[in-house]
């Protein structure tokens, strides 16, 4: 389903006012994470600055180095938190700003001779673009879908290292520990709640992603236009990678940021750079290192196909289209995968396209790598790893495919008359905001008022060793394999994280009337079932019908507690 | 070039700033809201009455009339001194009048209602000298609705004095302990869910 098209009624009306009120809510933590974000590229900026030649412009390498600020954050995140386990609190901020104030005043130092005020340009799109996606948290009581909840439980793990009785690993599997560990030494900072800083912070990546193409674009074109509507492309283009946060992917899309830098940074040939980049992007999510591979590959590969011969040029493009093609039509065909193709099957993706063929024949092999990427990962979705894992999954390629787009877009726009790249990037702008929603998507928002109510109620009122059943349901994200079994589709999800119980999640089918399923309670020790005001939630009426079994202890519209009775009896 | 370097030193003035204001931020976030603990130490702090409850501390709060909340304390004995409870809630403070009800030890202070989830920063004055003996934040979680039933305990109530007129707050669902019937119940199968496609779109 591709966004709804509201012809003449703009959606975002509420936007501005929306981010304006976020802002003086929390300006203090939003003014720390800004901070924190261009302290870090200062830092990758002094660093290219100092170690790159002058064939890179000072736009250039800051754009650049917007997107390779997770790097520095993710080793200063990993020292606040070694530091945390063993060291109190005041004397980790005393720390922390020493650090940023040393680092910062050394890099202000290396650069202040020979820098010039184009510099300060992307970093003005990047405040700009927050401001723009601030405005989403607008409203929100947590962060979205149930990816977030799991994010939240482990950065809360990795918050209680400190304490003695607690140094366990937070994760039995490893799970994007470098996003958690960014958030957690944020927290220990700012002393700010860890839902607000997944909110805010996640905002703040989503505006730093579509600055680092602006690097690549130039070093291709040397057009600042083209650059320019390349990131334009990338912020507005289409829903994605936007729409990502209201499933809670924020490692995702913060290893998106750094992935172009990665690109950005093979391309100055910077080896040891290049590999702690991609050490970094795998930490902070581990499919990171499958993307780059693909981009290595299909940089690689559209460089050996330019050398060869125009026979085997002609063969081994129409091959590549072929499969393209066969790809798009197999994705389009499964019913687990064709969402993926929902953000681009708008127009603009056609205008890339158009675009892309018009300098064909001029950068060839810059055409062709987009081309390939987007094979290869297409391709990823299709070849299994383990019985229930694709070398890549749906989400993650449906919220990567707008890069390789708006490299093409932006490459493209070079054949445009010179006024027409401007007026192209507004109407990008403005089409995005007439029909695409900068506001959380009512599908992913699984806590609502009274939810928050009743969790509260359940952090106070329910013993610390009760059991609660959640509604689950079984998910498909892969096109082959098991499904993901029991994902949490209402606040039930948030119960572990937030009240340190136990939960256990029952389809939401599940009918409590029966003797099985009151078994099933009993044998597994669940003392709870809570009932929240999602469609797929437990249908709240059996409490009603039996009353030997189960007993509302808690009742809203919308949201109950049920207590188990007479198990064993 | 001038107007360069001016901008750059712009630049490093605002990284500066933003720099010692992340450094600072903990210390802002103090003073601009100091924690509750550190206002007035020797205040005693008003918890939920558990059963090893010691000093004043609320029972439950509840509906009383129309728009109006009732909250129940549980005095640490029969003598401790006559008061009255002012609570504040989105910035807007009502005073709430209060008397004995059900026990010697239980005094019920009735005032206008506040939406469930709402913050409720509620301060115990003396009423001879109104002085500050007391004070807790509690999330308004819940709400019993039959606190005046004839077999609550609690009432039924005297007089009730007029609330301080306050804007109307937002009339809230107050969660009820359901009346049930009994039947049998029907042995069916738990049903196993068919797979949804997980990360929906827009």
């Amino acid at each position: 389903m591709s966004p709804t098209p509201i012809r003449n009624i703009p959606v975002n009306n509420d936007l501005p006012i929306n981010s304006i009120h976020v802002i003086s809510q929390h300006w203090g933590l939003i003014l720390a994470l800004l901070a924190f974000i261009i302290w870090n590229a200062l830092l990758i900026f002094a660093h290219l600055k100092k170690n790159t030649g002058f064939q890179y412009t000072d736009l250039e390498l800051t754009a650049l180095a917007m997107g390779g600020w997770p790097l520095p954050a993710l080793l200063f995140s990993f020292i606040i938190l070694f530091l945390s386990a063993f060291i109190p609190a005041g004397f980790i901020l005393v720390i922390a700003a020493a650090i940023i104030l040393s680092s910062g005043w050394l890099a202000v130092r290396t650069i202040w001779e020979n820098t010039s005020a184009w510099a300060l340009a992307p970093v003005l799109i990047f405040l700009l673009v927050a401001f723009l996606r601030l405005g989403f948290v607008a409203n929100l009581l947590m962060p979205l879908y149930f990816d977030s909840a799991e994010h939240y439980r482990i950065i809360q793990e990795l918050l209680a290292i400190g304490n003695e009785a607690n140094r366990t690993w937070p994760t039995t599997s490893y799970y994007h520990l470098g996003y958690h560990a960014i958030i957690a030494a944020l927290t220990i900072i700012t002393s700010a709640e860890p839902s607000q800083i997944m909110l805010l912070f996640g905002q703040l990546i989503l505006a730093a992603i579509p600055l680092p193409i602006y690097f690549l674009i130039h070093r291709a074109t040397f057009s600042k236009s083209a650059a320019i509507l390349g990131v334009t492309l990338a912020a507005f283009g289409w829903f994605m990678p936007a729409h990502a946060v209201n499933w809670g992917k924020y490692p995702a899309l913060l290893s998106l940021v750094l992935i172009q830098f990665a690109f950005g940074i093979a391309i100055l040939k910077k080896r040891w750079m290049f590999a702690l980049t991609a050490l970094a992007a795998m930490l902070i999510h581990t499919r990171s290192i499958i993307l780059l591979i693909m981009l290595g590959a299909a940089w690689f590969l559209s460089f050996a196909w330019e050398k060869q011969d125009r026979n085997k040029r002609i063969i081994s493009f129409g091959l590549t289209v072929t499969l393209l093609g066969l790809l798009i039509v197999l994705v389009f065909r499964n019913q687990i995968l064709s969402p993926i193709l929902d953000p681009y099957l708008i127009w603009v993706t056609l205008l890339t396209g158009l675009l892309a063929a018009a300098v064909f024949q001029a950068f060839p092999h810059l055409v062709i790598f987009p081309i390939l990427a987007i094979l290869f990962m297409l391709a990823g979705i299709f070849i299994p790893v383990t019985s229930s894992l694709t070398l890549l999954d749906r989400p993650l390629v449906e919220m990567v495919l707008f890069l390789p787009l708006a490299f093409l877009g932006g490459l493209g726009s070079i054949r445009l008359p010179k006024f027409a790249t401007p007026i192209l990037a507004v109407f990008i702008i403005v089409n995005a905001w007439m029909t695409i929603s900068f506001a959380p998507s009512k599908c992913c928002q699984l806590v609502s008022q009274d939810d928050s109510t009743a969790l509260n109620w359940m952090g106070r009122h329910i013993p610390k060793d009760a059991v609660i059943a959640i509604a689950g349901v079984d998910l498909n994200v892969n096109a082959f394999g098991r499904p993901m079994r029991g994902a949490g589709i209402d606040a039930g999800i948030w119960i572990k994280p937030l009240t340190k119980n136990e939960t256990l999640a029952l389809p939401n089918t599940t009918d409590f009337a029966s003797t099985e399923a009151h078994d099933l309670l009993c044998r597994n020790g669940v003392t709870h079932i809570y009932v929240g005001e999602r469609p797929q939630s437990f249908s709240p009426d059996f409490a009603e019908i039996i009353p030997e079994w189960y007993e509302t202890i808690f009742s809203l519209p919308k949201t109950h507690i049920v207590k188990v009775l007479n198990c064993g009896k | 070039m001038k107007q360069k370097r001016l901008l750059i030193i712009l630049g490093a003035i605002s990284t500066a700033i933003l720099l010692v204001l992340v450094a600072a931020f903990p210390l802002i976030k103090g003073l601009l809201l100091p924690d509750a603990t550190s206002q007035d130490q020797n205040v005693f702090k008003i918890n939920l009455c558990d059963e090893n409850a010691s000093g004043l501390c609320i029972v439950t709060f509840g509906t009383a009339a129309a728009d109006e909340m009732a909250i129940v304390f549980q005095l640490p004995g029969a003598e401790y001194p006559a008061f009255y409870v002012t609570a504040v809630n989105q910035g807007v403070e009502n005073n709430y009048s209060c008397e004995a009800a059900g026990s010697p030890i239980n005094v019920i202070c009735v005032g206008p209602r506040t939406p469930l989830g709402e913050l409720l920063d509620i301060q115990v004055y003396t009423t001879e000298g109104d002085l500050l003996i007391a004070n807790g934040t509690f999330t308004l979680s819940s709400m019993a609705t039959t606190l005046f039933d004839n077999n609550s305990g609690f009432g039924p109530m005297g007089k009730v004095a007029t609330p301080t007129p306050s804007p109307s707050p937002t009339p809230s669902p107050t969660p009820t302990v359901l009346v049930i019937n009994t039947s049998t119940p029907v042995p069916t199968a738990i049903i196993t869910s068919t797979p949804d496609v997980a990360y929906p779109n827009p």
